[in-house]
């Protein structure tokens, strides 16, 4: 067997005096059968060598100890040597038709070197020949250790939860909130496949010889070209997170949903998620599994938002270029999120680009928007902002009612984030958001309403295993309800401030083992309602009524391990602790009967800062996963969950005036606890992804309100509140599919939600103490979302959605006081509304989608409604004048189709 | 007051996109108990005074019975009390030989029916605000056909101005309007016999509850408060009186309108509160739990007056009910030759007419 052996300064001479010379037609005759087996590298030379009569030459020290697979199919000698050898980060050159040199292929000349054909396209993305480690120091008899990052390549942002598996091993991780990662794999050859929501997934052989540092580069792009997917999870991370009940959305998939006027809307996107619903077309925020809205966290870059609605409801508040990603929290919350019982909308924004200047845009019939973002200093700080405005009252002018014509509805939101990278280990954002609503009935009435944010938020690596976040938020949210003209013209003012501090440490001592520990404090300061003469004609009196202040501190640890292959575990505890502080005064009423103004017994004063109640407790959470086989797991969860601000809202949808109250003695915390189990499985290597979850929650000290409540101006607010208990149950059956032409998902769920009051007096009963149905209690929701991805350019998507009519409180009699007919009605939500149900469709054309276009354009159709459904947003009862029975009537607010057509682009 | 900001906004909703049909809907079937409803109200007027007892036990007129052989009486807080008569089907009265409406005065209803007694909260008669002007105005108003094509029709509407003096608790108003016109019979063959006329009182906009509370307002005089309105027909080719009662109430009877109007006013948005049974100021009082409906009002009165003549709407008028051809006329409807057979008909002037 004949081996040569070539020192470095011999290859050099070839290469640098011309002695080499590309000989790859003449060796390209040679074919080279598969073979079975594997071998080190030199070995598998040798025998090329004894078999075809060539001479290789090389450094021992260059040649790899590890089996190496061997390309299974018959190839030309320089196809097969470059499978061999690119993976290893080594080429060759071939100086005759025998005589080849082979070599790492930094010491080769690159122009000589042979490279294969690359391979076309197939829907993943494979990357050859990233070698880690020390080649000529390979590790022997251990793991190695590789760790770094996944980042975004278009703006350098890191990606949280992306997937990496090691094919060929049964070996995986996930990167953490800083796209780290740490993966433990043997020396050799591998596949890594990386996934991440809104990313193609991304394969990459390695040649891992010693410990080392890895960045990876995803390639937003690449997604763009290549991608077919909705995917609103990684591949298998449904049956392989602890997570039960976690919804992920990107804005690929909601900017190829169908929406109402052509805005994409996060919100509204949401809907589509079995489990979340709202009370009709066009009204404010959502309910998760028959809650309140208010009983749902949404958290804007871990800043709360106090109300999510442009437009009453029509449309949100999240400008959707701006936003990463968007995660539903409604099973198991982990203990790092808290304040709300019902669930955890995580919107996250980008981060601006810090490598490459881009903007993104749309045109819409009704608004428009625009963002920028760039390097401030490349790789170093970077900037985003955005700004979204809308023009609807050209709509309106169309209107033939004249009062319609006088009428506005304006918004805008403004974003705008600068963010600084101090190191790889540090790095600060600053941002800020304003947004504003204008909204008037001719000159008769009209509410604006806004929302300014700042929040800082620090990101740190403290060290290998240990980094922290530090975050600070100051929100505003003000409202208004006036009535412009005349002798009674008016503001009514309120709304809430807010600071918050969080600090939240993630330890990760290893790849299947993190802790999240850290406090928090909210500070809750609801504005004094404010009520106001509007120009110099009005006379109304001016009333003031003062709102209360809440302080809530939490403290909370939440580990994460994985015990072994098959289980792991989610367990988290929370400690909040709540204070209604001062200045205020707390009226004190007879224990015995039901509160009212008239039997208050004293007011006791309290002075600036000083303690009026108390609240605190313990929230455990717990969730467990069971992996049954690669294809299904078993997940359950507890949660135990507080809430201290409230929404008085006595209206079905929430309205702008709603009030945000802190918890005080007579309005105590609420309080859940909330069991999940779900089993889910996956098919046809995760393309389709199926669930079937089952939960239970019992709320105590649920808010309700006396019939007919007073609560706007109202000095005596808790005498209009009652405190009972809530239940809600409920089942989802969700069938997924993730990957092809098609794409989209059906789900189906059974959701009740009940409540009872039951106090010491007729007065403080509803429905004499029994069970109704809330507000919210929808028992069947079908959602079905479709994507065919045609072709590259091309994509068609239709939704359809189905749900039970919500309850309402409907007239059984009818008597007369004087010359007026007054209804009696039923108990509280005895009749419901019909069914509602809705087809959408839109046509998206991509019509220069050629990744290296500087200018890419979006032309989005969409019909919303398409077969005209008159969904009733209403039933109401009217007695004409002429008779004594009342009528039934149908509202359908949005009673038609909605074509609308949508430009959006991005340089 | 601020409720109806959320009308107007749903109307923005109905107005430009939306449609409203009358539907079938299966009401709950579970049938309501025979609830007890008192309407009843003492006022600084002379009397008697009236109270009215029914029981309503589901939807439509059948549904609703009088409430007979019912004893009761109304006292007063200064020790006075009159019993009531029972003058017709589920009517007393309070014949206000002993007492009468008096300012500042607290009066409490005692019924007994059957077993069960019922009491109302005492009611005070507030301080009387008399109604400082009154006049109306012509405008032509815009509604949707059922075809939703615009169309105008003439209307008259009613304002008032009134003082708000400052108290401690209010002023609370309420207020009734009523039109009063009259029909001349064509004279009956052979010509030049005796034609009567006839005298039509009816209370306009009956689903309409106008309140005020002067706790919300600063300025000594409310102005162009809307107290109602009426499309200009036939009635109004000759003299038209608008009366406009002002009833200055008490808080707890406002507090009872409001809802009243809340419930009556429903359009079944998510904006609505959403609705319930009014429950007024009468109890058993051997069952607190039982709902009693309506209420016993305690109010003083004022009444002011407009009207409208034959010239002033010349140019809107519709062709007149009954025209006097100077013989009779067979084509002309039966009430041109009797007036008695149109419904509320009086013959008896009333004295401000």
């Amino acid at each position: 067997m004949l081996r040569f052996h070539l020192s470095k300064s011999i290859i050099l001479c070839f290469i640098v005096f011309g002695l080499a010379k590309s000989v790859f037609p003449q060796i390209q005759t040679i074919e080279v059968e598969p073979r079975n087996g594997s071998g080190n590298l030199e070995q598998i030379l040798s025998s090329l060598q004894d078999e075809y009569g060539l001479s290789f030459f090389y450094q021992d020290s260059w040649m790899p100890q590890f089996p190496i697979n061997l390309p299974r199919d018959t190839l030309a000698l320089p196809q097969f040597l470059s499978q061999l050898l690119e993976p290893l980060n080594m080429g060759f050159i071939s100086y005759d038709e025998h005589l080849i040199v082979v070599a790492p292929s930094t010491l080769l000349d690159q122009e000589l070197v042979y490279r294969a054909p690359v391979e076309a396209n197939t829907g993943r993305r494979i990357n050859r020949g990233v070698v880690l480690g020390d080649s000529l120091n390979p590790v022997q008899g251990r793991y190695v250790r590789i760790e770094g990052r996944v980042i975004d390549v278009t703006n350098g942002n890191p990606l949280a939860r992306a997937q990496m598996e090691v094919l060929d091993k049964e070996i995986g991780t996930f990167t953490d909130e800083r796209g780290r990662y740490e993966l433990q794999v043997p020396v050799g050859e591998h596949q890594i496949a990386i996934r991440s929501t809104g990313f193609a997934e991304f394969v990459q052989d390695v040649v891992v010889y010693s410990d080392d540092q890895w960045e990876i580069e995803m390639d937003l792009t690449a997604y763009r070209l290549d991608e077919v997917l909705l995917e609103a999870e990684a591949t298998d991370q449904n049956i392989s997170s602890t997570n039960v009940g976690i919804s992920q959305l990107s804005m690929n998939q909601m900017r190829r949903m169908p929406a109402f006027m052509g805005e994409v809307d996060v919100v509204k996107s949401i809907m589509m998620l079995p489990g979340v619903s709202s009370v009709g077309e066009g009204s404010s925020g959502f309910n998760v599994r028959g809650g309140t809205i208010d009983q749902n966290l949404v958290l804007q870059d871990e800043s709360p938002i106090f109300n999510t609605s442009h437009v009453l409801g029509f449309f949100s508040i999240f400008n959707p270029d701006l936003v990463e990603q968007v995660t539903l929290y409604k099973g198991h919350i982990p203990a790092q999120f808290g304040g709300r019982i019902a669930s955890v909308l995580d919107v996250q924004l980008k981060e601006g680009d810090f490598r490459n200047f881009s903007g993104k845009g749309g045109i819409g019939a009704v608004a428009s928007r625009v963002s920028f973002e760039g390097p401030i200093k490349k790789d170093q700080t970077s900037f985003v902002v955005g700004l979204r405005g809308s023009y609807a009252d050209w709509v309106l002018r169309l209107a033939a009612n004249p009062d319609v014509k006088e009428s506005s509805a304006l918004y805008y939101d403004a974003n705008a984030r600068i963010t600084h990278r101090f190191n790889l280990n540090s790095i600060l954002s600053l941002s800020a958001y304003s947004s504003r609503d204008h909204f008037q009935f001719s000159s008769d009435y009209g509410f604006s309403w806004g929302t300014q944010l700042i929040d800082v938020n620090w990101r740190n690596v403290l060290s290998e295993k240990l980094s922290s976040t530090t975050h600070a938020a100051y929100g505003d949210y003000s409202s208004k309800f006036f009535d412009p003209e005349g002798q009674d013209a008016f503001d009514l003012e309120g709304g809430i401030n807010y600071y918050k501090v969080k600090q939240n440490f993630l330890f990760a001592p290893s790849a299947s083992h993190t802790l999240n520990f850290g406090a928090e404090l909210n500070s809750y300061d609801s504005k004094a309602e404010t009520f106001s003469a509007r120009g110099n004609d009005s006379g109304v009196a001016p009333q003031k009524v003062g709102k209360e202040q809440g302080r809530e501190w939490v403290a909370y640890l939440n580990d994460e391990i994985a015990l072994g292959d098959f289980i792991s575990l989610s367990l988290g505890i929370r400690y909040s602790f709540y204070q209604q502080v001062g200045a205020d005064s707390v009226f004190v009423y007879p224990n015995d009967q039901p509160r009212n103004e008239l039997d208050i017994q004293d007011t006791i004063f309290y002075g600036s800062g000083s303690v009026i109640q108390e609240y605190s407790g313990w929230e455990p959470r717990a969730a467990l996963r069971i992996t049954l086989d690669e294809k299904s797991s078993i997940k359950m969860s507890y949660n135990r969950m507080r809430q201290y601000i409230h929404l008085i809202s006595n209206t079905a949808a929430a309205t702008p005036v709603d009030l945000w109250q802190v918890s005080t003695p007579y309005v105590p915390p609420q309080i859940a606890n909330n069991y999940s189990i779900g089993f889910f499985r996956n098919f046809r290597s995760n393309a389709w992804e199926t669930s079937l979850e089952f939960y239970y929650k019992d709320i105590e000290q649920l808010n309700e309100y006396k019939d007919i409540p007073d609560l706007l101006l109202n000095p005596h607010l808790e005498t209009e509140l009652l405190v009972g208990e809530g239940q809600i149950y409920g089942g989802e059956l969700s069938i997924r599919k993730t990957k092809g032409i098609w794409t989209g998902w059906l789900s189906y769920a059974y959701a009740r939600s009940l409540r009872r009051v039951r106090g010491d007096s007729p007065e403080e009963n509803i429905n004499e103490g029994d069970w109704f149905p809330s507000n919210f209690d929808k028992p069947h929701q079908i959602n079905m979302v479709n994507t065919w991805q045609l072709n590259k350019q091309h994509s068609l998507s239709a939704n359809f959605t189905f749900s039970t009519g919500r309850p309402i409180t409907a007239p059984i009699a009818d008597y007369t006081i004087g010359t007026h007919v007054i209804p009696h009605y039923s108990e509280r939500n005895q009749l419901r509304i019909p069914d509602y149900h809705r087809l959408d469709f839109s046509y998206t054309i991509e019509p220069n989608i050629i990744r290296r276009k500087r200018l890419k354009n979006t032309l989005t159709f969409s019909v919303y409604n398409v077969y005209f459904r008159k969904n009733a947003f209403s039933i109401f009862f009217q007695r004409r004048e002429d008779r004594f029975i009342p009528n039934a009537f149908r509202l359908a607010v949005l009673g038609t189709a909605f074509p609308s057509i949508t430009y959006n682009f991005r340089f | 007051m601020i409720n109806r900001s959320f009308i107007a906004v749903l109307m923005l909703c109905i107005l430009f996109w939306g449609c409203i049909e009358e539907i079938s809907v299966e009401l709950p079937s579970n049938e309501i108990e025979n609830l007890l409803v008192v309407d009843g109200q003492i006022h600084t007027g002379p009397g008697p005074y009236t109270i009215q007892l029914k029981r309503v036990a589901g939807s439509g007129l059948g549904a609703i019975q009088p409430v007979e052989q019912a004893a009761g009486s109304v006292f007063t807080a200064s020790g006075k009390e009159e019993a009531l008569q029972e003058v017709g089907e589920g009517l007393y009265l309070l014949p206000g030989n002993t007492i009468q409406g008096e300012v500042g005065e607290t009066y409490t209803l005692e019924l007994q029916i059957g077993d069960s007694r019922y009491m109302s909260k005492p009611e005070t008669i507030p301080e009387p605000v008399q109604v400082e002007s009154i006049r109306w105005q012509y405008v032509d108003k815009e509604f949707f056909t059922e075809s939703n094509v615009v169309t105008t029709l003439p209307f008259v509407e009613i304002y008032i101005d009134t003082p708000v003096p400052e108290r401690e608790d209010g002023p609370f108003f309420r207020w009734r309007t009523l039109e009063t016109y009259s029909l001349v019979e064509n004279p009956p063959p052979p010509p030049g016999s005796f034609s009567r006329t006839c005298y039509f009182t009816f209370p306009t906009n009956l689903q309409t509850v106008s309140i005020f509370n002067g706790e919300a307002f600063s300025e000594g005089r409310w102005e162009n408060q809307w107290v109602g309105d009426r499309e200009i027909d036939w009635t109004f080719s000759s003299k038209h009186v608008f009366s406009v009662v002002q009833y200055t109430t008490t808080q707890g009877a406002y507090t009872y309108w409001e809802q009243v109007q809340r419930v009556t006013n429903q359009v079944g948005s998510i904006f609505d509160t959403p609705p319930a049974a009014v429950g007024g100021n009468m109890s058993n009082s051997d069952d607190f739990a039982e709902l009693v409906l309506g209420y016993f009002e305690a109010v003083s009165v004022d009444t002011i007056r407009t009207f409208t003549v034959k010239s002033d709407f010349e140019f809107r008028l519709a062709q007149p009910r009954c025209v006097n051809l100077g013989f009779f006329d067979p084509r002309q409807p039966a009430e041109c030759y009797n007036c008695l057979l149109l419904e509320g008909a009086e013959v008896d002037r009333p004295p401000f007419f």
